[in-house]
């Protein structure tokens, strides 16, 4: 896939990228910051101490086995969950400091797709599209129902609608306000597979663009399809982040096998590692006790 | 044969046991206690040490209350004490109104749309015993609070009364009965009307006629007693003078006034034979959804899970005039805008609003009724009465207000993560109930005031103090409900039996009753002493001035500190 040209201008931090195909001119610091970030429930340390930044035009993917920490993280960096420690950022404002700023500058898929049953997908979408203010709203709605093939559905009231259609109309009601980022937990969840590829393709042409996608999943082909950089969690803590190249070299996979084979190495490396970890620090402990 | 990596099944490990060889048949509300223990541990412990403090409060308050009216009524003889009799009646007919009115949505949304039914209903249990445990639910949602609220008042009169000791057992029975039988109908009701309401819109059709059906219920028993009426309808001052009978408590078919009557008696040493058709009418009506249960509720809870047939007409379909003014007002006028929109697409909830009307009705009914002889009375019930309108409001408010933040149920993510702040979401819920408030208030407070002509201080009284109330009840509501919002409830009758509603309804009667007595003073010297008071000159004196502003002061602090801990309490949410 060919991959937008992104020229920074001024400084990494402050300056701007300008991505000559779109015109568009956005932030070129990070635009998720997550820093310390832990996450205590009572005794319970569900993440320790995580820290990453995402940078623009890129697809971010955090990767881990169930309870490794990866929605709790994404909770915190949309407002849902309070850390216990550290700091979360989108678009340079503190998601628990400048809410109201932070949640205006990026839509959120979550994992299930909860939405108001007695409202029509038009009105939901509308009274989203109200609440981020979007401009001319009712044609974008046309578009993104059109794109998803929802229009002859758009009159009917969501709670006549099957899991994956409510799915879609979650991924426009987060697509509409064209946010400069969009943060996704576990999108692929009820899609059919022509929805799921649309929506692979989407997140691709949404960092392409120069906007910035953090997506959390269990579908290691789709991770290694499109996120650029990632981060592996285990039981809250990281074993391994960066380029798909930076942690084949720090596993010592090698490259290639059929598709997806590559990251799934990598993934079962890392797990593998700190379980054997784990019962050398329990058997030392054993020892000594 | 596969030996992959399975556990090992419970039942293969040594020393254990399978759970079905115990011979022991699952107990669903052995299930529901577990699960209840659990939310219970886990819950602040502050909410339930408030809720504990404020229920002991109410108690005594009720006692002292009760107790004190018992010996000033009584002082005035037979005649006193048969006032608070007829004032007992009222209470009961009001309180088991209410219950009659929501009992049969309160059992559509617990019999029906109750998440575990997913899981109940697909697992081999006998269809009785869910429906069994589901029946217990609606009493526990509708008729606990009303039941807990009677009880001390009705024990203090069998003290005061010097009853015998099977009394006791009598008045708890009674009062049980009372508000078992309207939840029996309203059981009796959700099973038919889900087993013959059309598919695709069956939830939708028998919530409506559910409603109806309740309102026409209570009305007709209440206002149209059958036996006479047709004797004396060609008569237009019989007609007249049955027009004010039907007013009357001491209606022959209504079963609350059954219970009061063997209340009443059973206080005084007496069983009343009266108790027996309200045993009898229990029975039948619980005994009754029993047996159509056994037969339709299983077909019924398949019906309403069919989802309407979709027209999929592409045709976009825009914004409504209405809908965009709204949008101006910013993302609360939105979010007011979806609720009201949703409000009126659910049967559940739209149908509160008649219950409101309904339970207006039912009160205004009784109050225009009760005789009292003594004007300096009528004076004081006036203004005391304003307590039980308080406690109308709070009904309702229980409905409207306390749910209001916890009905955005599991979609709550989306104004979450949406750049609207609590404070506006708190706000926005607060201004859309308050109409409904205001509305009721004002016309609970005007009516009752001249329907039972009241003099010209205690009529304004009567005004200030509803309207009051009518700003600080939802104010407590939807603050408390913000508070402790149950988004994932099974069902939404439950929402307001949790720790915050509880907590919700005791502080909104304390707060009926202190809002009355700030300004007491002024109001019992004008009823009591007419010549020094005339006019409003008893809202000048010092007492009178010092009650008005306090009224004023708890009015504004009582919104602003409730939608604040609201709004806080929200935002800190996690």
């Amino acid at each position: 896939m060919a991959r937008t040209r992104i020229v920074i201008s001024g400084g990494a931090a402050t300056g701007a990228c300008h991505i000559p195909e779109t015109g568009l001119r956005l932030g070129c610091g990070p635009m998720i910051e997550v820093l310390h970030y832990t996450k205590r429930y009572g005794t319970h340390e569900a993440v320790g101490d995580l820290s990453f930044t995402v940078t623009p035009g890129q697809i971010f993917g955090l990767l881990g086995s169930n309870g490794a920490g990866k929605t709790t993280t994404i909770r915190a960096l949309v407002g849902l969950t309070r850390p216990t420690a550290g700091t979360v950022r989108v678009q340079g404002f503190d998601v628990w400091q400048q809410p109201m700023q932070a949640k205006a500058t990026f839509g959120y898929i979550p994992d299930r797709p909860y939405l108001y049953g007695k409202l029509t997908a038009r009105e939901l979408l509308r009274f989203v599209a109200q609440l981020y203010r979007v401009p001319n709203a009712e044609a974008e709605i046309d578009r993104w129902l059109e794109f998803f093939r929802l229009t002859d559905f758009g009159n009917e009231l969501i709670e006549t609608f099957s899991h994956g259609m409510r799915q879609k109309v979650v991924i426009i009601s987060a697509l509409l306000p064209d946010s400069p980022v969009l943060i996704v937990d576990e999108p692929m969840v009820g899609l059919d597979p022509h929805a799921a590829r649309q929506v692979r393709e989407l997140f691709r042409g949404y960092a392409d663009k120069g906007r910035t996608v953090l997506l959390t999943t269990h579908s290691l082909p789709l991770a290694e399809a499109v996120c650029d950089r990632l981060v592996v969690l285990d039981r809250g803590r990281v074993l391994g982040q960066g380029s798909m190249d930076e942690l084949r070299a720090q596993t010592g996979t090698a490259e290639g096998g059929v598709h997806g084979d590559s990251l799934e190495r990598i993934f079962f490396r890392l797990i593998e590692e700190e379980q054997a970890e784990e019962a050398a620090r329990r058997e030392q402990n054993a020892g000594q006790g | 044969m596969s030996s992959g990596p399975h556990p090992t099944p419970a039942s293969d490990l040594p020393g254990q046991r399978p759970r079905n060889q115990t011979g022991q048949r699952p107990s669903l509300l052995r299930l529901k206690w577990l699960s209840l223990g659990h939310s219970f541990r886990r819950a602040p412990k502050w909410g339930y040490l408030l809720v504990g403090g404020l229920a002991l409060l109410l108690v005594w308050g009720e006692i002292y209350g009760t107790w004190k009216a018992l010996h000033f009524l009584g002082s005035f003889g037979d005649i006193g004490t048969n006032v608070f009799g007829r004032v007992l009646e009222i209470g009961l007919i009001t309180l088991s109104s209410g219950v009659t009115f929501s009992a049969t949505t309160a059992a559509i949304q617990t019999l029906y749309l109750s998440e575990d039914l997913n899981f109940l209903l697909t697992q081999p249990l006998p269809t009785r015993q869910v429906f069994g445990l589901k029946v217990f639910e609606t009493f526990l949602n509708t008729a606990l609070v009303p039941t807990f609220l009677m009880l001390p008042l009705l024990l203090t009169v069998a003290v005061y009364f010097a009853a015998p000791w099977w009394a006791y057992l009598v008045i708890v029975g009674a009062a049980l009965l009372t508000f078992a039988a309207p939840v029996g109908l309203g059981a009796l009701l959700a099973v038919g009307l889900m087993r013959v309401a059309p598919v695709g819109r069956v939830r939708e059709v028998s919530t409506a006629l559910g409603v109806l059906i309740s309102a026409a219920l209570v009305y007709v028993i209440r206002a149209v007693r059958p036996e006479v009426l047709i004797q004396k309808m060609n008569d237009p001052a019989k007609f007249e003078e049955l027009l004010r009978n039907f007013a009357s408590p001491s209606s022959p078919l209504l079963p609350p006034s059954w219970a009061s009557q063997g209340i009443w008696r059973a206080a005084h040493g007496q069983l009343a034979p009266s108790l027996l058709p309200l045993l009898l009418l229990t029975a039948l009506l619980l005994g009754g959804a029993t047996w159509l249960a056994t037969r339709a509720y299983q077909e019924g809870w398949a019906r309403a899970l069919d989802s309407s047939t979709p027209r999929l007409d592409p045709t976009p379909r825009r914004a409504s005039a209405t809908e965009l003014w709204f949008a101006d007002l910013g993302p609360a006028g939105s979010l007011a805008y979806k609720d009201l929109r949703l409000t009126l697409r659910d049967p559940t909830q739209w149908s509160q609003l008649l219950i409101v009307v309904a339970l207006a009705g039912v009160y205004l009914v009784s109050v225009r009724a009760v005789p009292i002889p003594v004007p300096q009375f009528r004076g004081i019930l006036g203004y005391i009465q304003l307590a039980f309108q308080g406690f109308i409001v709070s009904g309702v408010a229980t409905r409207l207000a306390f749910p209001a933040v916890s009905t955005e149920a599991r979609a709550y993510w989306l104004l979450r993560t949406g750049p609207i702040s609590p404070r506006q979401i708190v706000l926005s819920k607060y201004l859309s109930v308050l109409p409904v408030t205001l509305v009721l208030g004002m016309v609970l407070g005007v009516v009752s005031a001249h329907s039972m002509a009241l003099g010209p201080t205690l009529v304004l009284l009567s005004i200030l103090v509803s309207l009051s109330s009518a700003f600080v009840i939802p104010a407590l509501g939807v603050g408390l409900g913000a508070a402790a919002p149950r988004f994932d409830a099974d069902n939404p009758s439950e929402i307001g039996v949790s720790p915050g509603g509880l907590a919700f309804m005791g502080l909104s009667l304390l707060y009926s009753v202190l809002s009355l007595l700030l300004l007491a003073k002024p109001a019992t010297a004008s009823v009591l002493r007419p010549e020094l008071f005339p006019g409003y000159s008893a809202l000048s004196t010092p007492e009178g001035v010092l009650g008005l502003l306090g009224l004023l002061l708890v009015t504004v602090l009582g919104v602003w500190l409730s939608l604040r801990l609201g709004w806080t309490r929200l935002d800190a949410l996690d």
